[in-house]
């Protein structure tokens, strides 16, 4: 933290300050512009309190995770891109399968950026809407601790909801 | 590898719960997979069907899905259950279902939509009843679509939603039977009005909404009768819809969009749509985007405009116009009376209406005269426009090049209609124009 380069910060020269990431799970570095990573919170809360050296560790998400986090910042930091394009880059980086999808939102979530957050959520919701909830279970990683009665009893109490599912 | 997957990601949402510990509290920390407060992201996005379906995974998920705080029962909703089998009585069905996840429904439902299949049915008393029931529970969006093949006779349920921020209603005849005077939506934000019918009682109410920032008809009629204060607004917008009393917007101070389309109500204006306009623009100084269309445009008389030198569009930086014809000199002059007040303009958009063969060229000297515009456009950057291939348009598209030094770049995209020859003939023409500024790129494409 010695070497937090306070002239640097004092330069009037808009000089494009880069940070440097990585993924503590397989150790991959990615070099990014100051500003495409600040639009996470949580980086920008180490940034602005100092507590972030040169380089950032990422815990947890993958070096293909934090990819796709990068694209979308550098996506979403980019003042030209009109709302059109970044409908369609949005829809591009969350056109994958849905254990990436979880992956990713962990890592939206964990790097605090709200709207990768939301369009994520969204496709994963879009993903899991017409399965079967024995599909829905494997996805969340959920147990089933119903007697066959109880389930039997949970399925006509909504019987409505399940018509057309095994 | 599923399993192997699924382990991973209990590892991971274990790693990062025990990272949130400190801000979460015991009982949402007990999911094995996603932390509780991304399940909820996800849950609300997914059809109220699927949400409810998920009481099935495990006893821990057999509520989540009641705490969802927006309902959403839509046309997809609706067809989506009524789908299986002969229902003799498809409403009754869509009724008690609603009901019955109302009930067992817990904390607030901040967002309810609703439509109503066009079926003879007795709407009114059961969203009487729900309205009620929601307004207990902090309702605060409510937007309703009906299809109802006679609109719904709704009495504007005022006085049990005073928390809503946002309305949106949609064919209802609107009426207040009941009660007059002042009535005050307290913290509305947004209110749409699609195919609203304003019933004449209403004209006895003035409805205050010391909050609204958006204000949004389409496609109503007889608005006239609807008299609403908006300090606040920002956002005004009328498409298909007449006659707009314009007299409680002259408050509107910090209105900074206006879109106005007639589209084919523009016949229902009254005779004095000049001064009723010209007078309302000049108050509305803050104004940073207008919308027209040609329809409107057509109404307004360009003289009496140009002699109203009070009206300047200061903050104007978006003009949009729609269905534009440029065989029309009233529509024409209209809009070089517009450039000629936004100083300051920055994007300029224009679409023409397709014109049929007997379009008539008009005596176009105006266009001609160098004073045509008769400021430069010093920060127009980009403009957009649409060409049937008229002299006028063209006319046009040379004195904005003339005009404006800082532009970037301008999109002329001809008409269908338009073929090979004369799209060729127009690009000649295009590249002749005379160029203030260095740096605008001039893209010619079909649209």
């Amino acid at each position: 933290m010695a070497s937090a380069p306070e002239n640097e910060k004092n330069a009037s020269a808009p000089e494009k300050k880069t940070l440097t990431l990585k993924s503590m799970i397989n150790n991959e570095e990615f070099v990014v512009d100051e500003h495409v990573a600040l639009q996470s919170v949580t980086i920008k809360n180490m940034v602005d309190s100092d507590c972030a050296g040169d380089v950032i560790p990422v815990p947890t998400i993958s070096g293909e995770i934090l990819a796709l986090v990068i694209e979308y910042c550098k996506n979403h930091a980019n003042p030209s891109a009109s709302e059109d394009d970044l409908k369609k880059a949005d829809a591009g980086i969350v056109a994958k399968d849905i254990y990436t999808l979880i992956d990713l939102v962990l890592a939206a979530n964990f790097l605090d950026i709200k709207g990768l957050l939301e369009v994520t959520s969204q496709k994963i919701a879009d993903s899991i809407k017409d399965l079967p909830h024995q599909d829905v279970r494997e996805i969340f990683g959920v147990e089933n601790d119903y007697t066959p009665e109880e389930e039997a009893a949970v399925r006509a109490e909504h019987d409505w909801a399940f018509e057309g599912f095994p | 590898m599923s399993s192997i997957r699924k382990r991973k990601i209990a590892e991971l949402a274990l790693s990062i719960s025990r990272k949130r510990k400190i801000v979460a509290n015991a009982t949402n920390n007990q999911f094995v997979g996603l932390h509780r407060n991304l399940l909820d992201n996800i849950l609300e996005r997914v059809p109220i069907r699927d949400a409810v379906r998920t009481s099935i995974l495990s006893r821990k998920w057999r509520y989540i899905w009641s705490e969802i705080p927006q309902l959403v029962f839509d046309k997809q909703f609706f067809e989506q259950i009524t789908r299986k089998g002969q229902l003799s009585v498809p409403a009754y069905k869509f009724v008690s279902v609603i009901s019955k996840i109302l009930l067992l429904h817990t904390g607030p439902i901040l967002k309810f939509t609703l439509y109503i299949p066009n079926i003879q049915y007795d709407w009114e008393v059961h969203i009487t009843q729900w309205l009620l029931f929601l307004s207990r529970n902090g309702l605060k969006e409510f937007s309703l679509d009906s299809s109802y093949f006679h609109p719904y006779k709704v009495s504007f349920p005022v006085p049990h939603c005073s928390n809503l921020t946002h309305l949106k209603l949609q064919t209802f005849i609107f009426k207040h039977p009941t009660m007059f005077g002042t009535i005050i939506l307290g913290n509305l934000i947004s209110l749409h009005l699609e195919k609203i019918t304003f019933h004449s009682d209403i004209g006895r109410s003035v409805f205050h909404a010391p909050l609204l920032e958006s204000l949004k008809f389409a496609g109503c009629t007889a608005t006239d009768h609807f008299f609403i204060l908006a300090p606040k607004l920002k956002t005004l917008s009328a498409t298909d819809s007449g006659n707009l009393q314009l007299k409680y917007f002259k408050r509107s101070l910090n209105l900074s969009i206006l879109s106005i389309a007639l589209g084919k109500t523009a016949g229902n204006q009254g005779q004095d749509i000049t001064t009723k306009w010209s007078t309302f623009l000049a108050t509305v100084s803050n104004i940073s985007k207008l919308s027209f269309d040609g329809f409107f445009l057509k109404l307004l008389d360009p003289g009496t405009l140009i002699a109203k030198r009070s009206v300047a569009f200061n903050n104007l930086e978006h003009l949009e116009l729609n269905e534009l014809s440029f065989d029309d000199l009233n529509q024409i002059s209209c809009v070089l009376w517009l450039l000629n007040s936004s100083p300051n303009l920055r994007k300029l958009d224009m679409k023409v209406s397709k014109v049929g063969d007997n379009a008539m060229e008009q005596d176009l000297s105006f266009l001609e005269a160098p004073d045509c515009i008769k400021r430069m456009l010093n920060q127009l950057q980009t403009v957009k426009m649409t060409v049937n291939g008229l002299m006028a348009e063209l006319l046009l598209i040379k004195n904005i090049l003339a005009c404006s030094p800082s532009l970037e770049k301008i999109l002329v995209q001809y008409n269908g209609s338009v073929d090979a020859r004369m799209g060729f003939g127009i690009s000649i023409e295009l590249m002749r124009f005379r160029r203030a500024s260095t740096q605008a790129e001039i893209v010619y494409m079909k649209s």
